[in-house]
């Protein structure tokens, strides 16, 4: 009898310490997926200086991941090439869970994503003036401390109401971005250096595609850069003798034209032959930022060189 | 009523439309007071958010919100669900006639007392309904 009750009091304590071998290898496990879900949020999906989303996620996602929406689902890939764009054009990108909810192996995890996009962001223009912030809610499921599938769902209805010019549509925007270019051409076509002056962002780029031999062929950075270094001598070494423009066309804070022309090289006195040009602006704050200038290249460096 | 079936109620009842019952009467003996329902910028009360369903039912008749998958831990029930409909007639700023049909991702997470709604958060992958409608 005794001999019994001693072996079941040992079965007892040895069945005691297996429980709590699971029970700690349990816990092991699930701070293991929960680092792997932190890190997906504080690495990949909030711009840092440590490391990348692919550096950050290739180590987190398991083989054969997918990440599901409504009607798409990407697989690692896909995911971490997206990630990478989101940090160039949101370079504020924070995306901070504010709960974490876990049944088994899955893993509910709400958020708050802001960032203040600068470039062409969902089909919306947007120029790092205007802030979203939007509530987001994963699932993932996840085994051994990574992450197998996820499905998600983002607010971005809202992120676009917020990042919508508040001067209206993207077509209304558009037709002011065209008042606006339209009168930084007249003014230059007239000679207006006042008026160009006026229209003029500080930090105005222009960019001529074409032969770099040519001293104006380039970028040319600032307000300052172009009204000393490029008008001067673009100005002096190019005549217009034709210009007609045929098509403008604008959206948001962007407006492009097409037309034809022909132009006269002082350094070879020679005309080029009739080409279509066409330009590429950007506005901001009611001023030129961007006169990006496509010719036919070819033609006017062989009328530059006389050849 | 059990946490579980309050919340499939919700969907099966409130946001699935039905000839049995209708929204505000399904709801209403199922929200806590002080009931908050929570998306980024807004957030409702009962109320509200039975007006909009009693809205959703009548733009939308053949409204469907069915239950993926429910996840448990303690209080808190996070339900996945796939949200379809044919909506007729101003819905969201969409003109529509009740040809197109929109199907969505939706998740939500609600917090539950003692077979009641205390609060929800939700998100609703509106932009894809929007593109599905127009185009």
């Amino acid at each position: 009898m005794k001999q019994l009750i001693f072996s079941i009091l040992i079965l007892l304590v040895f069945s005691g310490i297996g429980n709590a071998q699971k029970n700690k290898a349990n816990s092991k496990k699930i701070m293991k997926d929960k680092e792997a879900i932190l890190a997906f949020y504080e690495k990949a999906l909030t711009v840092n200086t440590e490391t990348r989303p692919t550096a950050a996620l290739s180590p987190l996602l398991a083989e054969g991941y997918k990440s599901s929406s409504s009607v798409n689902s990407k697989n690692a890939k896909q995911l971490m090439g997206q990630l990478e764009f989101f940090w160039k054009v949101v370079p504020d990108l924070k995306w901070e869970p504010q709960e974490i909810i876990n049944e088994g192996d899955t893993y509910i995890v709400r958020s708050v994503a802001t960032g203040t996009p600068n470039g062409d962001f969902m089909g919306q223009a947007t120029d790092g003036t205007k802030t979203f912030s939007i509530m987001t809610i994963d699932m993932h499921k996840v085994n051994d401390g990574q992450i197998i599938s996820t499905h998600h769902v983002e607010d971005w209805v809202t992120a676009m109401k917020q990042l919508a010019p508040k001067g209206g549509s993207m077509a209304m925007q558009g037709i002011e971005t065209l008042k606006i270019a339209d009168a930084f051409m007249g003014a230059m076509g007239k000679g207006d250096m006042e008026t160009m002056m006026s229209l003029m962002h500080e930090d105005m780029i222009w960019q001529n595609a074409g032969d770099k031999s040519l001293p104006w062929i380039g970028q040319w950075e600032g307000k300052k850069v172009i009204l000393e270094d490029f008008l001067p001598v673009f100005g002096e070494q190019f005549k217009t003798i034709k210009w007609e423009p045929n098509d403008a066309l604008s959206s948001g804070n962007t407006a492009a034209y097409f037309g034809q022309m022909i132009g006269l090289l002082t350094n070879s006195n020679q005309e080029t032959k009739e080409f279509t040009y066409a330009l590429r602006v950007k506005v901001k704050d009611g001023k030129v930022i961007l006169w990006n200038w496509f010719e036919d290249s070819f033609e006017v460096s062989r009328a530059y060189h006389g050849k | 009523m059990e946490n579980k079936e309050a919340v499939l109620a919700f969907y099966n009842k409130a946001l699935t439309v039905n000839t049995e019952t209708r929204p505000t009467e399904v709801l209403t003996p199922l929200m806590a007071e002080g009931y908050k329902s929570s998306s980024s910028v807004d957030s409702k009360g009962a109320e509200q958010l039975m007006g909009q369903l009693e809205f959703f039912w009548k733009i939308i008749p053949d409204l469907k919100w069915e239950p993926q998958q429910i996840i448990n831990e303690g209080d808190v029930y996070v339900v996945r669900s796939i949200a379809s409909g044919s909506p007729n007639g101003d819905f969201m700023g969409v003109p529509t006639d009740g040809t197109k049909s929109f199907k969505i991702l939706t998740i939500d997470i609600h917090t539950m007392i003692d077979g009641k709604f205390v609060n929800t958060h939700h998100v609703e992958d509106w932009p894809t309904a929007m593109k599905q409608l127009k185009s």
